[in-house]
């Protein structure tokens, strides 16, 4: 049993970081405007992802190093705190959309307002983490991520026109000459490679204390969670683009996302999709409160893990507890949760290079992986990823603005 | 650190402080993490060459946005002898309560984390 669940971690940081909140409305709109002609950002994303995703886990079970203790010996004290605030800020955002986005799941499940359900969210975020074990954790978010693949079935359901599928997927009509194109393309680049899935996925390795006879299961991880995540944004955009794109609706809001697989499924499949996101955006929230915790306390040289007794982490705890009463006062400003992940995505495109540049550096030095150093196919690809993200970082920003973001 | 050269005059590995010391993470006797190696204190007056007589570990996480540094007494020095190895991080033959800069984390304990029912006990 323990093999089939040994992808958990894989899942779970794929499920939490490409089909959040934010993502699920973000796709949406992708979808409804352009149909699936993204692919191939997401493609790029995945492959991206699932190449960073296992250096990091690598180094930790080579090394016991976590991917922020790396940050901070590589890029010394201060880069590496203008990272750790961006870092920070960008998940505490994401944070904040997830605790909203579980309270907009649990509108459209019972009909109750949202302003209820954000407060007991962030209880039950919190009770998971202080005294559920991390295994228990993942398994059930992940598994209950994974009946997101509801999208996939309705995709299907939906009895797709091939021809025009696949003419969206060669981006032969691609609107390359729009700057909204561009922006979502580094929108999507940047929510499949957020640096709080690197960080989520490195930390994990340690809860689970892999080692190095866990290369293999590293691998795995990274390289079945993370395409999966992709195939799970991808069939919400197809289904977008089929049923909304049609009706002229433009998403702004997460009934609007689970829309299609009602035409498709009917009551039973609007119920499955609504329980998958209530899932994926709970396993969100976990994530990134863990991430805002892990990052803190590694780049400080604090104990840090849920593996720990609470009271041998007592900074680490109290960092994300702090995290949980901050978003919870921002959403209590009526702040739209959905707006808030948007912002979100496209930040994090900007410290993207500052937290692989480290990744990449250390996954080649012996002192940390021995013999298990990058290959040169693999350093190839790491370099030219490096170049794009750098691109998305410098761009992210500025399309933003002249977009208008995205209108 | 293995595949480092040789010292010529003596028997030990070469080191580069700046790569193998500073910005490491230090751990106490039992491999958990205590601060970060912030600076070195060595002394140039040794015979026949410099020493590093300590450690200077982090006291806070906002130290590198000042300039300059702290007065002397501030500082938190671990003696190079407590240093017992040199890997990914830098392992200290202290006891984790005799290390001054986990005093915040002392007191966090007793004060709030440890008081919050199920807060000694590990998740299951």
């Amino acid at each position: 049993m323990n093999r089939y669940l040994a992808v958990a971690l894989g899942i779970l940081t794929a499920v939490g970081g490409f089909v959040d909140a934010g993502d699920l409305v973000t796709n949406a709109v992708v979808g409804s405007r352009y149909g699936v002609s993204l692919a191939w950002v997401v493609v790029v994303g995945v492959v991206g992802i699932t190449l960073y995703a296992h250096m990091a886990g690598k180094v930790m079970a080579l090394s016991g190093r976590a991917t922020f203790e790396v940050i901070r010996e590589r890029l010394g004290p201060r880069a590496a705190l203008v990272n750790l605030g961006a870092s920070l800020v960008m998940t505490l955002m994401t944070l904040t959309a997830e605790i909203g986005g579980m309270a907009l799941a649990m509108q459209l499940l019972t009909g109750i307002t949202p302003a209820v359900w954000f407060g007991i969210a962030a209880v039950v975020v919190w009770l998971v983490i202080w005294s559920v074990k991390f295994s228990i954790m993942e398994n059930v978010a992940g598994l209950l991520g994974l009946t997101l693949i509801v999208f996939t079935v309705s995709f299907f359901a939906l009895d797709p026109d091939w021809t025009v599928i696949r003419s969206q997927l060669m981006a032969r009509h691609a609107p390359v000459h729009s700057l909204s194109y561009w922006y979502y393309v580094v929108a999507l680049f940047g929510a499949a490679m957020t640096p709080y899935e690197v960080f989520f996925f490195s930390s994990g390795a340690a809860e689970e204390h892999w080692g190095k006879r866990d290369l293999a299961i590293s691998r795995v991880n990274a390289g079945v969670g993370f395409p999966l995540g992709g195939l799970l944004s991808l069939s919400i955009a197809g289904c977008a683009g089929m049923v909304l794109a049609a009706r002229h609706v433009n998403v702004d809001k997460m009934s609007e996302v689970v829309m299609p697989v009602g035409s498709a499924l009917g009551v039973v499949g609007l119920t499955i999709a609504l329980v998958g996101i209530l899932a994926a955006t709970t396993g969100a929230a976990l994530e990134t409160t863990l991430s805002c915790g892990y990052i803190l306390a590694q780049y400080a040289g604090w104990p840090w893990g849920k593996r720990l007794r609470p009271a041998s982490a007592p900074q680490f705890h109290l960092v994300m507890l702090v995290c949980l009463l901050i978003a919870l006062g921002v959403l209590a400003t009526g702040a739209d949760p959905i707006k808030v992940t948007e912002f979100s995505v496209v930040f994090s495109a900007v410290g993207l290079p500052l937290t692989y540049a480290p990744v990449l550096i250390v996954a080649n030095d012996p002192d940390y992986v021995g013999e298990h150093v990058n290959g040169r196919v693999v350093n190839g690809f790491g370099v030219v990823y490096l170049g794009v993200l750098t691109v998305a970082a410098v761009a992210a920003v500025p399309l933003m603005i002249v977009t208008g973001m995205g209108q | 650190m293995s595949d480092l050269p040789r010292h010529p005059g003596c028997d030990g590995a070469v080191i580069d402080a700046s790569l193998h010391l500073l910005d490491r993470t230090a751990l106490d006797n039992e491999g958990l993490p205590v601060s970060v190696i912030d600076d070195l204190e060595i002394d140039f007056e040794s015979k026949p060459q410099p020493v590093i007589t300590s450690l200077v570990l982090s006291a806070s996480i906002f130290g590198p946005l000042y300039r300059g540094h702290p007065p002397s007494f501030r500082l938190y020095r671990v003696p190079w002898r407590s240093v017992s190895d040199l890997g990914s991080g830098i392992r200290l033959a202290m006891e984790r309560d005799d290390i001054e800069t986990t005093w915040t984390e002392r007191w966090l304990r007793s004060r709030l984390i440890g008081r919050i029912p199920g807060g000694r006990h590990a998740p299951e």
